[in-house]
C-alpha cells in the first residue's frame, strides 16, 4: 500500500539540516548566549536597571535567532535545489511542487520550533528568579515564533527564484510598496503622519489568520516559480489572494475602520502586480477544471486578460467602500484612475509594443522603475520651478504619470479627477483593443493541445 | 506488430531561433535497447527531457506505454526512468539515506521502501557504500547510484543521457555490465552516448540525429550495410608524400577520411573490385611507394561521418 503520509522532504531537510553548521552554530550559539544572559540575571537581581538591561539583552538574542539566522537560511531552501541540479529528478517522482515547497518550510519551521523549546528551561529559571510576567512573556514568544514562521515562508517562496538579482528586486519592491505606498496612503486620507493608523487595532485572532494566509501565499509562490509548465498555479495564487483580500476587506467593514480597508489596497498592490507582471502563456486546455468552480474556469488561467476583472474587483471594491463611509470631498474616487494605471500601463506598453513571452516580467519591472524615475525627476523639477518662480507649471504633466499622480494627490490642491483619468483611460483603451489579439493564440494553443494524437501508419 | 512502448511523433522544439528539434519521429518496441547518437548540440537531450515530460514541445506528441506525455504528464512520469548526465548531491547525505529519500517520494512506505532500497542496492553493487556521504563518490560510483536511483520506482523505460561520460574504463565496463542485466530483465532502453563502439555492443538498434533531425534509425549492421555506403581503404606508404592530399582530391569518388605517420584512409564511392584495382594501380602509377593496401571494415563512426556528410536520411526511421 503507497500512501503519502510524511513529506518526504521534511524527512530528507531534517536529515541535512540538523548535520549542518549554520544550525549547530546558531544553536550552540544561542545556549552560549542564553548561559551569559542568565549570569546577567544572576548579578543583577537587587538592581531593577540591571534586570531591564538582561530582559533587554535575553530579547534580543531570542529576536536574532528566530527572526534573521533562522529566516536567513530559508533563503536557499528552494534554491540550493536549483543549484545541485536536483529539482527535476524530485519532478519526476509523486512530488508536486506545492509538497516541495511546503516541505522546505516544515523542515524549517521544526528547526526553529527545537530552538524555541530549547529556550523554554531559561524561560522557567526566569520566573523562578521571580523577574517576569508569564504569561506576557509566552505571548511575545508566540508573536516572535509567528512572526518567524511568517518570515521563514517569504526566504522559502523566495528562494524559488534563480536571479539574485529578481530576488533582491522582489524583496525591494515589497518592502517599498509595504512602506511607501500605505505612508502615501496615510497621508492622503488623513492629511498628515499620525504615527499609527487610526483605528488599526490588532487581535490575536486577526494576526494569527493573516499570517497563516500569508504563509499560504509566499509558499504557493515558490511552487508556482519551480512548477512544470502544465501545472496551472494561478487558481491557486488567485484563490489564496482573495482569501487574503477577504479578511483584510471583511475586517475593515466589520469595524467599519478606514485603516484596515487601505490596507486592504496596500497589502494586495504586490499581488496585482505580479499578477499581471505574468505572460499569457501555456495550454488552457491542460488544465484540469476545478469541478466546483468550472465555469469560473476562464478568470484562473494565467496572463492579464484574466485578471483583468479579479484586479478591478480588489481595487474597486475597497475604494467605493473608503468612498461610501469616509467620504472625505471624494478623494477615494481619484484613487482608483491612478491605481488603475500603475498597475496596467506596463500592460498596455507590452501589449502594443508585443514584447516576447520571457522577457514579460523583466520589462514589466523596467517599465515601473522607468516611469517611477521619470517621475521623480519631474517633481523635483516643478519644485525647483515653484520655489524660484512660483505657479506648478508641471502640474498636468505630472498627473499624467501613475506613481507621481499619487504623490500629487496627496496635495489636495493637486485633486484633478480628469487628469487621473487621462493615463487609466488610455490604458484601459489599448487593453480593450489588445483583448483580442491576446486570446487568439491562446484559442488555438487550446485546439492543438485538444486535437488527438495522430495514429501512425504501420 | 505489437503496440510500441514510444511513440514520438512530429517532434519540434525552438529554444528563441534555435530549432533544437526539428519534425523528429521514432518508435520503441517493448524490450528494445536502443542508443540515440548525435554530435554536441544535435537535439539528443532536448528530445530526452521532452519524452520525460520536463520540457514541453512546441509540436508534436509523445505517447509512453499509451500515455500522452502533454496531457497525461503523471502517468508518463509513473513509467519513465531518467537519468541525466549530470546528476546533483546533497551535502549532509549517505548513499543509503539518498535511495531512501527518493524511496520515499516514489510513494514506498514502511517495509516495502526498505525492502526496494535494498534491492535497488544489491543490483547496483552500492550495499557496501550505504554509509558513505555521497559527495565523497568517484564519477563510477556516482553513475550506479544514480542508475540506482532511477531504478527504484521500476519504471517501464529507462531514459539515460550520457551515462558513461566521464567514467573510467574499468567503471565503464561495470556500467555496461548493469545496462547488459536490465535488458535481460526485459527493461525498455533508451541511452544517448559519444561513445559509438559501445552503444554498437549494448544497443539492437541505433537513432542518429543531427542538427535536430533524425538522419538513421536501425540496428548497427544496416547503418553499414546501406546501399552506396562507401567502401574504406588503409593505404600505407613507404616514405611519406605530402602530395597524396592533393592526389586524392582529383580522384573521382574517392575521399581522405584521415591520415597518420605511416598512411591515409580513403573511402570510396564504388566498393567493387574494379574500383579498389584502379585506385592501386593509379597510385602506383603516379609514384607513391605503397608498402600496403588493404580494405577495412567499416566502424560505426565512419558512417555516422559518412552520413552526415553525405546529409542521407536512409534508415527505417
Amino acid at each position: 500500500m503507497r500512501t503519502k503520509r510524511l513529506n518526504p522532504i521534511v524527512v530528507k531537510e531534517l536529515r541535512q539540516g540538523l548535520k549542518s553548521k549554520s544550525f549547530l552554530v546558531c544553536f550552540l550559539g544561542l545556549q552560549a548566549f542564553m548561559v551569559l544572559s542568565m549570569s546577567i540575571y544572576f548579578m543583577n537581581t537587587n538592581s531593577s536597571g540591571g534586570l531591564r538591561g538582561a530582559e533587554g539583552f535575553f530579547w534580543t538574542l531570542v529576536g536574532m535567532a528566530l527572526l534573521f539566522f533562522m529566516p536567513l537560511r530559508s533563503f536557499f531552501g528552494i534554491y540550493n535545489e536549483i543549484r545541485n541540479n536536483t529539482l527535476e529528478l524530485l519532478f519526476l517522482t509523486h512530488m508536486s511542487s506545492n509538497r516541495i515547497a511546503a516541505g522546505k518550510w516544515m523542515a524549517q519551521a521544526m528547526q526553529v520550533l527545537m530552538l524555541t523549546s530549547s529556550i523554554l528551561p531559561y524561560f522557567v529559571l526566569r520566573y523562578v528568579l521571580g523577574t517576569i510576567n508569564i504569561a506576557q512573556d509566552f505571548r511575545t514568544l508566540g508573536i516572535l515564533l509567528t512572526l518567524s514562521l511568517l518570515l521563514l515562508a517569504f526566504g522559502t517562496g523566495l528562494s524559488a527564484w534563480k536571479s539574485k538579482l529578481i530576488r533582491f528586486l522582489i524583496i525591494g519592491g515589497i518592502v517599498f510598496m509595504l512602506f511607501w505606498l500605505p505612508n502615501v496612503l496615510i497621508v492622503f486620507a488623513f492629511g498628515g503622519m499620525s504615527g499609527i493608523l487610526p483605528g488599526f487595532a490588532w487581535n490575536p485572532l486577526t494576526f494569527l489568520l493573516l499570517s497563516a494566509v500569508l504563509i499560504l501565499i509566499f509558499l504557493e509562490h515558490g511552487a508556482s516559480i519551480i512548477a512544470p509548465p502544465a501545472e496551472n498555479h494561478t487558481r491557486p495564487k488567485r484563490m489564496l489572494s482573495l482569501l487574503l483580500f477577504s479578511v483584510l476587506y471583511g475586517t475593515g467593514v466589520l469595524r467599519n475602520s478606514e485603516a484596515w480597508l487601505i490596507a486592504s489596497i496596500a497589502v494586495l498592490f504586490p499581488y496585482c502586480l505580479g499578477t499581471l507582471s505574468q505572460p499569457v502563456s501555456g495550454i488552457p486546455s491542460l488544465y484540469k477544471r476545478p469541478r466546483c468552480l468550472a465555469a469560473l474556469h476562464g478568470f484562473f488561467l494565467p496572463g492579464w486578460p484574466s485578471a483583468l476583472l479579479p484586479v478591478l474587483l480588489i481595487i474597486g471594491i475597497p475604494v467605493l467602500t473608503l468612498h461610501a463611509n469616509f467620504p472625505r470631498d471624494g478623494r477615494y474616487l481619484h484613487l482608483f484612475p491612478v491605481l488603475f494605471s500603475i498597475l496596467f500601463l506596463p500592460v498596455a506598453i507590452l501589449e502594443l509594443f508585443k514584447v516576447r513571452l520571457h522577457r514579460w516580467l523583466l520589462f514589466y519591472l523596467l517599465i515601473h522603475a522607468g516611469t517611477f524615475v521619470l517621475g521623480v525627476i519631474l517633481l523635483i523639477i516643478d519644485q525647483i520651478q515653484k520655489a524660484m518662480h512660483g505657479g506648478d507649471p508641471l502640474h498636468t504633466l505630472l498627473n499624467l504619470f501613475p506613481f507621481t499622480a499619487l504623490f500629487q494627490m496627496t496635495d489636495r490642491a493637486s485633486l484633478s479627477l480628469i487628469h487621473n483619468w487621462i493615463p487609466a483611460g488610455l490604458s484601459g483603451l489599448c487593453l480593450l483593443l489588445m483583448l483580442p489579439r491576446t486570446l487568439r493564440p491562446m484559442r488555438a494553443l487550446t485546439r492543438i493541445a485538444r486535437s488527438p494524437a495522430p495514429h501512425h501508419a504501420e | 506488430m505489437s503496440e510500441p512502448l514510444v511513440r514520438v511523433h512530429n517532434l519540434t522544439k525552438s529554444f528563441g531561433k534555435l530549432l533544437a528539434v526539428n519534425n523528429v519521429s521514432f518508435e520503441i518496441q517493448k524490450g528494445q535497447v536502443v542508443g540515440f547518437i548525435g554530435e554536441n548540440g544535435a537535439g539528443k537531450t532536448t528530445t530526452m527531457r521532452m519524452m520525460v515530460t520536463l520540457e514541453m514541445p512546441d509540436f508534436g506528441h509523445i505517447r509512453i506505454n499509451g500515455f500522452d506525455a502533454l496531457n497525461d504528464p503523471g502517468e508518463v512520469r509513473r513509467r519513465v526512468g531518467w537519468m541525466p548526465d549530470a546528476y546533483g548531491t546533497y551535502d549532509f547525505m549517505t548513499v543509503f539515506e539518498y535511495l531512501d529519500f527518493f524511496a520515499r517520494a516514489y510513494g514506498f512506505e514502511g517495509k516495502e521502501r526498505e525492502m526496494r532500497v535494498r534491492e535497488v542496492m544489491e543490483f547496483t553493487d552500492l550495499l557496501p557504500l550505504a554509509d558513505r556521504p555521497m559527495n565523497k563518490l568517484s564519477k563510477g560510483m556516482g553513475q550506479r547510484l544514480c542508475l540506482g536511483r532511477t531504478l527504484l520506482p521500476d519504471p517501464d523505460l529507462l531514459v539515460l543521457d550520457e551515462p558513461a561520460a566521464g567514467l573510467d574504463p574499468k567503471a565503464r565496463i561495470e556500467f555496461k555490465n548493469l545496462v547488459r542485466l536490465l535488458a535481460a530483465e526485459g527493461k525498455t532502453l533508451f541511452i544517448s552516448s559519444h561513445i559509438l563502439s559501445e552503444l554498437e555492443q549494448m544497443c539492437d538498434s541505433l537513432l542518429f540525429i543531427s542538427g535536430g533531425a533524425i538522419v538513421h534509425h536501425g540496428s548497427s549492421e544496416s547503418l553499414k550495410n546501406r546501399d552506396g555506403q562507401a567502401a574504406i581503404v588503409r593505404v600505407e606508404l613507404a616514405e611519406a608524400s605530402d602530395k597524396i592530399d592533393e592526389w586524392i582530391s582529383l580522384q573521382p569518388g574517392v575521399a581522405l577520411l584521415d591520415t597518420d605517420n605511416l598512411g591515409v584512409r580513403l573511402t570510396l564511392e564504388n566498393a567493387d573490385p574494379q574500383s579498389l584495382h584502379l585506385l592501386l594501380n593509379g597510385l602506383l602509377r603516379d609514384g607513391f611507394k605503397v608498402s600496403g593496401f588493404q580494405r577495412q571494415e567499416i566502424r560505426l563512426e565512419d558512417a555516422f561521418v559518412d552520413i552526415l556528410t553525405r546529409g542521407n536520411g536512409g534508415g527505417g526511421v
